[in-house]
């Protein structure tokens, strides 16, 4: 993005460029490198088993990972949310598509939707575990209800935005409602469901380790939740230190595929 | 052979209120062949409300619209005021989108791009084209249909002068080389002697004023004399016109 517009010519200093200034991803590492060697000098001066430093930290996430821990459990977590996500996007299509199309459904599905959103995180992971016990289920379907929310209001955003003069167009040319759908109203919301996914994903994915963390057999909140049994200070940041590397990751694979999906969006070269 | 035929056609609106507006009211016409039919008419007359009608896209109250193919149904081209192309498809794929006919299309609408001077930008998205190219690519796909008849609803009317101009000639080119049955609306009377065989003046209160048949030999220059001199009388005769629309319009209390 910063490239194309520094691509544009400027109006006025047709030659002039903005003086050259640290690439973001500069700035945002130096950002790191101040938190973490802060966090080191803290620990060095609390010296005490619950504030291991980052090195060792670091050694343990190594551990874990080599161990084939780290892959395994976020696997799990992973296929959970994963599952969870599909039945999120089976009902909020739907759900979303219809709100988009008629007030009256609209109105109806906005307050349920609305209690979904807002329901506290630990209220889904303690109901997850009363209602489907330890095991897979609960921490798919809490991830599931956590996402609908997010679906279907982008959706039904997305709906509202189809230009109406884009489907006289396809009457005009006696378009069969198919072919509006796939290349007019999908291409339309695809935008806002992206929204909703990103988002959608990343709360799923926070009351989804939550859920795992008072019932699960395996993934990353449950790893946390030993690791505070055993008193593994180390290993709790160590799991949590992937945790947060495991999201930026996909955050960053969701906006490559953002990218590539919209290219239609570029300007004028 | 294609025809457009409209017998007592009228159109009311009716707002929230249920108060009743007569758009159209009574729209005799009938258009057979390879006839490019002009309709000019000051705003709000109801000549974009005749057109979608004619293509479908709305309804109408009472009479009749036939559009034949012989003995099938014509099949129908629309070139609207803005270019109204899929943002998310490329040019090429913006043809794709509307063709009833899968074989050979990609060598008609090559054609089409050709012929209005985009045949190398296929791959571009819409937001990479300027608009007058935006627009010649609304021209382009409505004849790589292969329409038996063509709709245009004031496509130049968006563009500079001089962009209007190349697309006027154009459509010419493209419309004798490949003849329809032609509806076009237009404000600019200029225009409408330029490109019609035929020149239908709606008046407001949506019914037809008059017709004028245009009998100059094509393809017509803006600096031919004859041009000129139906030109100038035309656009006299709509000036009557206008001027009435004007008074009618400040009698109505706002
Ligand atoms: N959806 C609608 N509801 C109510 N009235 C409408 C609607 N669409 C158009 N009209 C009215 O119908 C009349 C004719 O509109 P139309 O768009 O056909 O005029 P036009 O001749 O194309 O005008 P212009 O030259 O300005 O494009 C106008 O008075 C307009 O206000
Ligand atoms: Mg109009």
């Amino acid at each position: 993005m910063s490239t194309l517009v520094a691509a544009r010519p400027s109006v006025g200093r047709s030659k002039s460029r903005r003086p050259a200034s640290a690439p973001r991803w500069l700035v945002s590492s130096g950002a790191l490198v101040v938190a973490v060697l802060a966090w080191g000098i803290a620990s060095a001066v609390v010296d005490d088993n619950i504030a291991p430093g980052p090195l060792e930290v670091l050694e343990r996430v190594v551990d874990i990972t080599v161990s084939g821990a780290a892959l395994d459990n976020f696997a799990s977590s992973i296929v959970k949310i994963l599952a969870g996500f599909g039945l999120a996007m089976l009902a909020g299509l739907p759900i979303g598509f219809a709100m988009g199309r008629s007030r009256f459904l609209s109105s109806y599905f906005s307050m349920p939707l609305f209690v979904l959103g807002n329901v506290p995180g630990l209220t889904y992971a303690v109901f997850g575990l009363v209602i489907f016990g330890v095991g897979a289920t609960g921490p798919i379907v809490v991830s599931a209800l956590v996402a609908v929310p997010f679906v279907a209001i982008n959706v039904a955003e997305g709906v509202r935005s189809v230009d109406g003069k884009l489907l006289r167009m396809c009457q005009a040319f006696g378009r069969s409602p198919a072919d509006v759908v796939r290349h007019v109203y999908l291409p339309a919301i695809t935008a806002f469901v992206f929204v909703g996914v990103r988002y959608g994903f990343a709360m799923a994915w926070k009351v989804e380790a939550l859920t795992e963390v008072f019932g699960a057999r395996d993934g990353v909140g449950f790893m946390i939740r030993r690791a505070y049994q055993e008193f593994q200070v180390a290993d709790m940041l160590a799991w949590t230190t992937l945790f947060v590397v495991a999201m930026v990751l996909i955050e960053r694979g969701l906006a490559a595929l953002e990218s590539r999906l919209f290219a239609w969006r570029k300007d004028l070269a | 052979m294609a025809s457009i035929d409209i017998s007592g056609l009228v159109k009311d609106y009716h707002d929230r209120a249920g108060n009743r507006t007569r758009v159209l009211d009574g729209i005799d016409l009938s258009i057979t062949g390879e006839t490019f039919v002009s309709i000019v008419g000051p705003s709000g007359s109801g000549k974009t409300t005749l057109l979608n009608i004619v293509s479908g896209i709305e309804s109408h109250t009472a009479g009749n619209v036939s559009l034949r193919a012989g003995d099938r149904d014509a099949r129908v081209g629309y070139v609207f005021q803005d270019p109204r192309l899929l943002p998310w498809r490329t040019v090429d794929q913006n043809l794709s989108f509307v063709q009833h006919d899968r074989d050979g299309w990609a060598e008609r609408a090559q054609h089409y791009l050709d012929l209005v001077g985009l045949g190398h930008l296929g791959d571009r998205f819409p937001a990479q084209l300027s608009g007058g190219q935006q627009q010649r690519v609304g021209i382009a796909r409505a004849f790589s249909v292969e329409p038996d008849i063509l709709l245009m609803d004031e496509p130049f009317s968006h563009l500079d002068a001089m962009t209007s101009r190349t697309l006027r000639e154009h459509l010419e080119r493209i419309w004798l080389e490949s003849r329809r049955t032609v509806m076009f609306v237009t404000h600019d009377v200029t225009e409408a002697v330029q490109l019609s065989d035929r020149i239908v003046v709606l008046a407001p209160g949506g019914h037809v004023h008059e017709t004028i048949e245009v009998d100059l030999p094509r393809p017509r220059r803006a600096s031919d004399p004859a041009v000129a001199v139906l030109q100038a009388e035309v656009l006299a005769r709509f000036e009557v016109l206008e001027a009435r629309a004007a008074a009618a319009r400040a009698e109505v209390p706002a």
